[in-house]
């Protein structure tokens, strides 16, 4: 394997990492906010719920501000590098 | 093959991907405290990683800031190294050229004790000079690459070669600052050891010599002196009597500089002689008895010994004692001379056989004091020449220079607190100093690889 494509691999699996990260942030804060206020009266659960919408949160934060740092170096990466 | 910023790509990329894992196993529908434990780490991870990649070569610049702040530079490393490498190898020529040369008087014992041991220490500091130098080799040429790798290993999801890559990067920073440093370190420290005295053996060599003097009747006393038949430097000095060389000791087997043209004189009753061969090639040596040998002869003095000495500018054509009477056939131009000079207190009684006197002088030789008689050829032609004389016991006392002595320097030199120089200069405080690099590589890779955590979460 060329070192390439051990490039192209590590950007292909961060892709594959931050579309899936999208995808169970959604699915996460969903699930969170059903347990949270389905009518099951159990309170071990309704904190699961939270529990779940608050990381799901943290989890979409990182994401934005992962996203917008990186675009950002790569931005000024190819601005010194005229690249 | 890939390079340094192919590797430094790598890093970046393995950051993200890292901090990108963090994000996603936040995002994990999974309430186990155990997995999302591993949420903040990763974002700090990633985060982390990416700094030292951005700040990458201003790591290098500080670490090349820090040694040019102590003093160093690679080419300090580089002659010290060099420096180093050039004393140990004299000294194993200086070991080597002791071992070999034939020492029936056992002279260079002495030199022998110290430098052996110098010898063994010669060999090990040369591995660890070759050691320090092929260090400094890798730190300098492949430094960068190996940083980088190692940053790219640092940023490897879930840990797996933190430490590993942490360990790398600290090792090349911390010794690309302080190895350039280490001259200036051992030299604060250690003081350099002044090599001296070896350099006129190691240049000119040492040769053990027997030499006989002899004049045209026979042999000869005086004097000798050693000299370069270039510049005239007097190399050694020695004591002829009845036509053997010696030394102070009485040893016939002296010491000369084993180098091409010299040249050697006799000096008796305060006239210098030069002695044939002029200058003395290397096939003018010869093996006596085990012994290199030279046969020196003056063709310009009749006699030299005995208190008297009779000598011309012209040309000797036979010579013969018998007793205490000297005589010889001498061809001389108009105004050439045949001079005697004999020492106070003798009995003397010269036949000039047709030349004519000119003249009588005094001489001084040392603590020696006598007479000298001229005498000059009225017309070219061969005069007999014929000096009876009975002179009491003479004692020679000059000051004698033994070559010899510049081993014996060397053995003076290297005494035992150059030796404690050497080793504290060449091996402690270098191994002391590579020690300390070592644990502050260990101390920073332990700095980047630490358990500490950015406070990511705040509650």
């Amino acid at each position: 394997m060329a070192f390439q494509d051990l490039l192209a691999l590590v950007q292909d699996a961060t892709n594959k990492v931050t579309a899936l990260a999208w995808a169970l942030f959604l699915f996460t804060w969903s699930l969170g906010w059903t347990l949270r206020g389905s009518p099951i009266p159990i309170g071990k659960l309704k904190r699961m719920g939270g529990s779940l919408v608050e990381d799901s949160v943290w989890a979409a934060f990182w994401l934005a501000v992962g996203s917008t740092v990186f675009n950002l170096i790569v931005y000024l990466v190819n601005l010194v590098t005229g690249g | 093959m890939a390079g340094e910023v192919d590797y430094l790509i790598l890093a970046y990329r393995l950051s993200v991907l890292t901090f990108y894992l963090g994000a996603l196993i936040y995002a994990l529908p999974i309430p186990y405290q155990g997995l999302k434990r591993w949420a903040p780490r990763l974002l700090a991870d990633g985060i982390g990683a990416l700094v030292i990649v951005l700040v990458f070569e201003a790591l290098f610049q500080l670490a090349n800031t820090l040694a040019a702040m102590a003093g160093g530079s690679w080419e300090l490393l580089e002659s010290w190294a060099m420096g180093g490498i050039a004393e140990f190898l004299t000294i194993k020529a200086v070991a080597a050229l002791l071992n070999v040369l034939p020492d029936p008087l056992g002279v260079l014992r002495g030199a022998q004790v110290v430098v052996k041991p110098l010898d063994r220490l010669a060999t090990t500091a040369l591995f660890f000079i070759a050691f320090i130098v092929g260090l400094a080799e890798i730190v300098k040429v492949y430094g960068r690459l190996l940083a980088a790798i190692g940053v790219a290993l640092y940023a490897a999801p879930f840990r797996v070669a933190r430490s590993a890559g942490a360990w790398l990067l600290s090792f090349i920073l911390v010794f690309t600052a302080g190895l350039q440093a280490l001259p200036v370190f051992a030299t604060a420290i250690g003081g350099t050891p002044q090599p001296i005295g070896i350099g006129p053996i190691a240049e000119k060599g040492l040769a053990l010599l027997k030499g006989n003097v002899s004049t045209m009747e026979g042999p000869a006393d005086g004097v000798i002196l050693v000299t370069d038949a270039d510049t005239g430097e007097v190399y050694a000095v020695y004591l002829a009597e009845n036509g053997t060389i010696m030394n102070d000791h009485g040893s016939t087997i002296v010491t000369i500089p084993s180098k091409p043209n010299l040249a050697y004189k006799l000096v008796y009753l305060n006239v210098t002689f030069y002695l044939e061969p002029y200058p003395v090639n290397k096939t003018d040596y010869k093996i006596v008895e085990g012994a290199w040998s030279i046969d020196l002869k003056t063709s310009y003095a009749l006699t030299a010994r005995n208190g008297i000495a009779v000598y011309t500018n012209g040309e000797i054509l036979s010579a013969s004692r018998n007793g205490g009477t000297v005589e010889g056939v001498i061809h001389l131009q108009q105004g050439q001379y045949v001079s005697v000079r004999y020492v106070d207190g003798c009995t003397i009684d010269i036949d000039p056989g047709g030349l004519q006197e000119v003249g009588e002088s005094e001489w001084q030789w040392g603590d020696l004091h006598g007479q000298a008689i001229k005498y000059e050829a009225p017309d070219a032609g061969d005069y007999h020449f014929q000096v009876t004389a009975d002179c009491p016991q003479l004692h020679i006392s000059y000051d004698t220079k033994d070559y010899v002595n510049i081993a014996k320097k060397i053995a003076a030199y290297y005494d035992i607190n150059v030796i404690q120089a050497f080793i504290a200069y060449w091996f402690t405080i270098p191994t002391i100093y590579i020690a300390i690099l070592t644990s502050a590589s260990l101390g920073v890779a332990r700095l980047l690889g630490g358990r500490e955590r950015f406070p990511l979460r705040v509650f």
